[in-house]
């Protein structure tokens, strides 16, 4: 394979980012910049983070995607009384086989949807965090691979507190991006109201793209061109999170190759073969606001996290852009 | 693409415009120093209150409303009443100045109060510079473009950004202005963050353009006397910082501290004229009291009779076609006092002044201490050892022929009924028990015979050498007495002014007319300016006796100065250079120096013929740079031929071919080592990307539809890999044709 893409391999990526949007908007109505997102965060290989009100959607939406592609989907609901071992799986002693067997947890598949996950504690919460970066999960010593494509879509609401346990920072970083769904338009919402389907289970959604398929779009987007003047620019908002006196802490290594990889994603979804400063512009918000955290506490999490997006909205327009 | 990308957010540059309005206010305020107007309170309140201020807006904002309705006719009150008092218009107007800009600098601007302080700055600071004409002008001018150049550039990007967002602008918290709660770190951050090289490089560039502009317009337009064509000439004297004064109190100062600052700098047409020593006389003291030797009354009487306002002044010396014009810059502040070498022809003020002039005794005053710089030109000076006095001799006959004699003074110690003739120079207000001491000196001198006085005068100064060192810190011994006389009874080491003032007593006690003289000894010869350059530790005092025929003599006792002053004219003293033979001075004081001479020859005193002057020079110089460099080249050439014509020897094929190996390395560096792209990284890229940047940046500034086919083409130039790149220019011409259509159909 060369290092760089070539048209047909552009087009071919397109092709894939195309039937799914379609599919998903089939589904998700009035929701075409959160579509985006979703389908940056597919190409790019990274796990999601969708925060919203209840009932707005976001479970939906990932089952959507979790049915537009032929892979495997599982859908674990966060309490507090779930136990890690209900997520990554258990080794149960085999009486036939004489020796433990490890039985898979939910996280084996390819989609996996963590609904509420800010319910569960954080001892539950942490289990995800090697599955989340690595790809596998070690039980009794014993690592065992999830398999490719994996991505974790996690939900969760951010103004209920009552029995909640807010994610810690490491597994935030873990987390590509975090979108917002948002109320949908009237007449988008007109339009859910006249459908008879009441539920995502309800949803009749036939895969369009093939596991095979998702596995050469993120390949593919590795190979998305970067100019020195852009990467220097995502460093430049990168570290100028880092002496901003808003914020308690910057933006980790992992962080930045998160910004990098979802521009990348974000430059194949518009058809092209390298990234322009736009791209980079539209995902920093998506991709860094959930990283940083304020100096001095706001009232509420809400209004933190306006906060935080107002002074990275700052920070993107005082970084001069490589023209 | 945005249209426009604002590099700082509404508030933020709201922070930058007050930080630089209150930068600008200071800068004003600090120009107001230099002036001689009385407005101390005011000034101590401006550069107090306006960095607090400045520092924490938020105290402007707390500024009651009725504070800013009273402002105004409270403002007008108190101009009413200064001008009522004291019924100077230019110093009114100045505190007038500094009182706005109090009320400017401590009160929230708007952007068109920002443009009203911009004005009261370039008035106070103009107004500064006309009336001290000091280099710190110069500073201060740059410094003032500078900041009203930034601070119109922060009003022009508030007031677009303000537009995009009415609503960061219009924002308030508790009552006020949101960006009144300003933390300076985040805000010099974000500053910091948007201004990389370009932004720098860009604005230092605009800046040197105003300046040179300015300077080329300075020098173009036709030249015109600000200072005296103005209501403001009166405020060019004042008083001045320090200076020379009219009386020597010996016993007063005994540390002198060496001041190196420039007091004078002289031009001179024909260095070859310049003294080996030059004494620059600027004053003398005749009359000698228990105070210490004083300008008598009737000498300041008849310096003070002779005031007239003129550019030009008669001296008595014959004109001369090819004696040296002497160009003095006295600094400010050193003397009214002006220094001469001798008896000149004529003197010339670059505009009126009121001068005194005493012609027998070659002293030019100014009445006044100058507040600045003061430029004359002496024409036919002649610089020598000796002051013609023809009048002199009438006068002591007239004095001894009064009966008046030097006993009565000695006896009683009061001056009551003692009034020798002016000017006093054969006077001694001395105790008995002191003249006696006098006497017994002279003996032992050798008291002058048959009128020889030049003898006497030498064998005093050698007599003074052999019995005092010198020192510029000394300590004089306790008791009674004249000051003076136990200095001389006692083995202590002392300064110029002690040992003139004691050649003096001498004199007069030997019955030799003499009188103590002030000025300037020495001086240094720039290299850097070529001019003679006189600093304030080249003070200096010496005496000037009476030969008893028609001349008064330089007599210098200081150890070490040579005594009585050469009988001939000096001869021409010039170095190999041209350069007169002092010693030269090339460091970096004598840089400084040079600079401010420049500041003087071509800034300050600079006419329509200085203009022509400068114009021709500078043609000149062109002329001859070119010519040296087409000789230069043309040896170089030369020598290339020849070297290459000459048999070759092992040495040479050697040398040629380490040569040749030099160049193959470099080559291969710059290829190997990625010198290529140091080099691109210098320039800023690969100049096909910036192009397609440049071109991007016009069709986003023309409006063109950001969906336009030429702009995606552009984008893959710009940001694209190189592999993929169509025929640039085929692009560019594209995108210059989609431009020119798109104006086409706007217009249309």
């Amino acid at each position: 394979m060369s290092d760089f893409l070539t048209g047909p391999q552009v087009t071919a990526a397109k092709d894939i980012l195309d039937r799914l949007r379609d599919n998903m908007r089939r589904t998700i109505k009035g929701k075409n910049d959160v579509i985006d997102q979703v389908l940056v965060g597919v190409a790019a290989g990274g796990h999601l983070l969708i925060e919203d009100m209840p009932g707005v959607g976001k479970t939906t939406l990932a089952y959507s995607l979790a049915r537009s592609m032929d892979c495997g989907f599982s859908r674990i609901q966060f309490t507090s009384d779930l136990l890690p071992s209900d997520v990554t799986g258990v080794s149960i002693y085999d009486e036939s086989l004489k020796e433990f067997v490890f039985k898979k947890g939910p996280v084996f598949a390819n989609v996996v949807l963590a609904d509420e996950i800010n319910r569960a504690t954080p001892k539950t919460q942490s289990s995800l965090l090697e599955v989340m970066d690595r790809g596998k999960v070690t039980v009794d010593g014993q690592s065992h691979a999830v398999g490719a494509p994996f991505m974790v879509f996690a939900t969760q609401n951010p103004v209920d507190y009552e029995g909640t346990f807010p994610l810690p920072e490491s597994q935030m970083d873990r987390f590509l991006m975090r979108l917002h769904m948002g109320y949908p338009r009237p007449e988008d919402e007109l339009a859910i109201l006249r459908s008879p389907k009441n539920n995502y289970d309800e949803i009749a959604l036939n895969p369009v793209v093939s596991r095979a398929d998702i596995l050469r779009l993120q390949s593919l987007c590795t190979q998305v061109f970067i100019e020195e003047g852009v990467l220097d620019y995502v460093l430049k908002i990168v570290s100028a999170t880092r002496t901003e006196a808003e914020f308690k802490a910057g933006v980790s290594v992992r962080g930045g190759l998160a910004l990098k990889h979802a521009v990348q994603a974000c430059a194949l979804l518009a058809g092209r073969d390298f990234v322009v400063p736009e791209d980079v512009q539209s995902m920093a918000g998506p991709v860094l606001a959930h990283r940083l955290a304020l100096a001095r506490q706001g009232s509420d999490a809400l209004e933190e996290r306006r906060m935080v997006a107002a002074a990275l909205r700052r920070i993107v327009a005082a970084v001069p852009v490589p023209v | 693409m945005e249209k426009r990308r604002p590099q700082l957010d509404s508030l933020t540059l709201h922070q930058v415009r007050w930080l630089l309005g209150g930068l600008l206010a200071l800068l004003a305020a600090w120009t107001v120093f230099y002036m001689d107007v009385e407005a101390t309170g005011l000034l101590a309140l401006t550069t107090i209150l306006v960095p607090v201020v400045t520092w924490r807006p938020v105290l402007a904002s707390k500024l009651p409303s009725w504070a800013h309705m009273l402002a105004f006719p409270v403002i007008v009150l108190l101009f009413a009443a200064d001008f009522y008092q004291t019924r100077e218009p230019l110093p009114v107007m100045i505190r007038l100045g500094l009182l706005l800009l109090l009320y400017r600098g401590v009160t929230l601007r708007t952007r068109r109060e920002d443009m009203q302080l911009i004005l009261l700055c370039l008035f106070l600071v103009v107004v500064a510079g006309v009336l001290t004409v000091s280099m710190v002008f110069v500073l201060q001018i740059l410094l003032f473009t500078g900041c009203a150049l930034a601070l119109m550039l922060a009003i022009t990007l508030s007031t677009a950004a303000a537009e995009e967002n009415p609503g960061d602008a219009k924002a308030k918290a508790d009552g006020r202005p949101a960006w009144v709660k300003v933390d300076w770190g985040v805000t010099l951050g974000r500053l910091r963050a948007v201004i990389d090289w370009r932004v720098l490089a860009l604005g230092s560039v605009l800046f040197s353009g105003v300046v040179a502009l300015s300077a080329l317009l300075f020098l173009m337009i036709p030249r015109f006397e600000l200072g005296t064509n103005f209501f403001m000439d009166y405020m060019l004297s004042g008083r001045s910082k320090s200076g020379f004064s009219e009386t020597v109190s010996f016993g007063d100062v005994v540390d002198i501290q060496q001041d190196r600052s420039l007091a004078l700098s002289v031009d001179v047409s024909d260095p070859g004229r310049v003294p080996l020593v030059p004494y620059w006389r600027m004053l003398i003291l005749d009359e000698y009291t228990q105070n210490g030797f004083m300008m008598s009354p009737g000498l300041s009487a008849e310096l003070r009779s002779s005031d007239v306002e003129t550019t030009q002044h008669r001296g008595s010396a014959p004109a001369s076609t090819d004696a040296p014009v002497w160009t003095f810059y006295l600094e400010a502040g050193v003397s009214r006092y002006l220094p001469l070498l001798g008896a000149y022809t004529q003197i010339t003020l670059p505009s009126p002044q009121t001068l005194r002039t005493n012609r027998t005794q070659q002293i030019v005053a100014l009445s006044k201490d100058p507040v600045k710089m003061t430029a004359y030109r002496v024409e036919g000076m002649l610089p020598g050892s000796r002051i013609e006095d023809p009048e002199m001799v009438n006068r002591v006959a007239e004095w001894k022929a009064s009966g008046r004699t030097r006993e009565r003074p000695e006896e009683r110690y009061d001056m009551e009924d003692y009034s020798p003739l002016p000017p006093a120079y054969l006077g001694l207000f001395i105790m008995a028990d002191d003249l006696a001491k006098l006497r017994g000196w002279v003996e032992e001198i050798g008291a002058p015979k048959d009128g020889d006085h030049e003898g006497f005068v030498t064998r005093a100064c050698a007599w003074l050498e052999r019995r005092h060192g010198y020192s510029l810190s000394m300590s004089l011994p306790q008791g009674e007495g004249d000051v003076l006389v136990r200095w001389m009874d006692s083995p202590e080491p002392g300064h110029c002014e002690m040992f003139a003032g004691s050649l003096v007593l001498l004199c007069r006690a030997a019955g030799i007319p003499a009188r103590v003289t002030i000025g300037f000894k020495g001086g240094v010869w720039n290299e850097t300016s070529g001019s003679i350059t006189v600093t304030n530790a080249d003070a200096h005092a010496w005496c000037e006796v009476f030969d008893g025929k028609r001349h008064w003599v330089r007599a210098d006792p200081t150890p070490g100065a040579g005594g009585l002053g050469p009988r001939e004219q000096t001869a021409p003293q010039v170095g190999a250079n041209g350069a007169p033979r002092l010693e030269t001075d090339s460091g970096w004081a004598a840089r400084w120096n040079s600079l401010r001479v420049f500041w003087y020859r071509r800034i300050v005193s600079f006419d329509q013929q200085s203009q022509l002057d400068m114009v021709r020079s500078a043609g000149r110089a062109a002329e001859s740079y070119a010519k040296r460099l087409i000789k230069e080249l043309d040896q170089r050439l030369k020598s290339l031929a020849e070297w290459v014509a000459t048999p070759w020897s092992l040495g040479r094929v050697g040398w040629a071919a380490g040569a040749l190996a030099a160049g193959g390395l470099l080559v291969w560096g710059w290829r190997k080592l990625h010198l290529v792209a140091w080099w691109r990284a210098l320039r800023g890229g690969d100049p096909v990307r910036r192009e397609a940047g440049r071109w991007l940046r016009r069709l986003d500034a023309k409006g063109l539809p950001g969906d336009h086919a030429v702009r995606a083409e552009l984008l893959r130039l710009r940001y694209g890999r190189k592999a993929t790149w169509a025929p640039s220019t085929r692009i560019f011409k594209a995108a210059r044709t989609a431009l020119r259509d798109w104006s086409r159909r706007r217009r249309g």
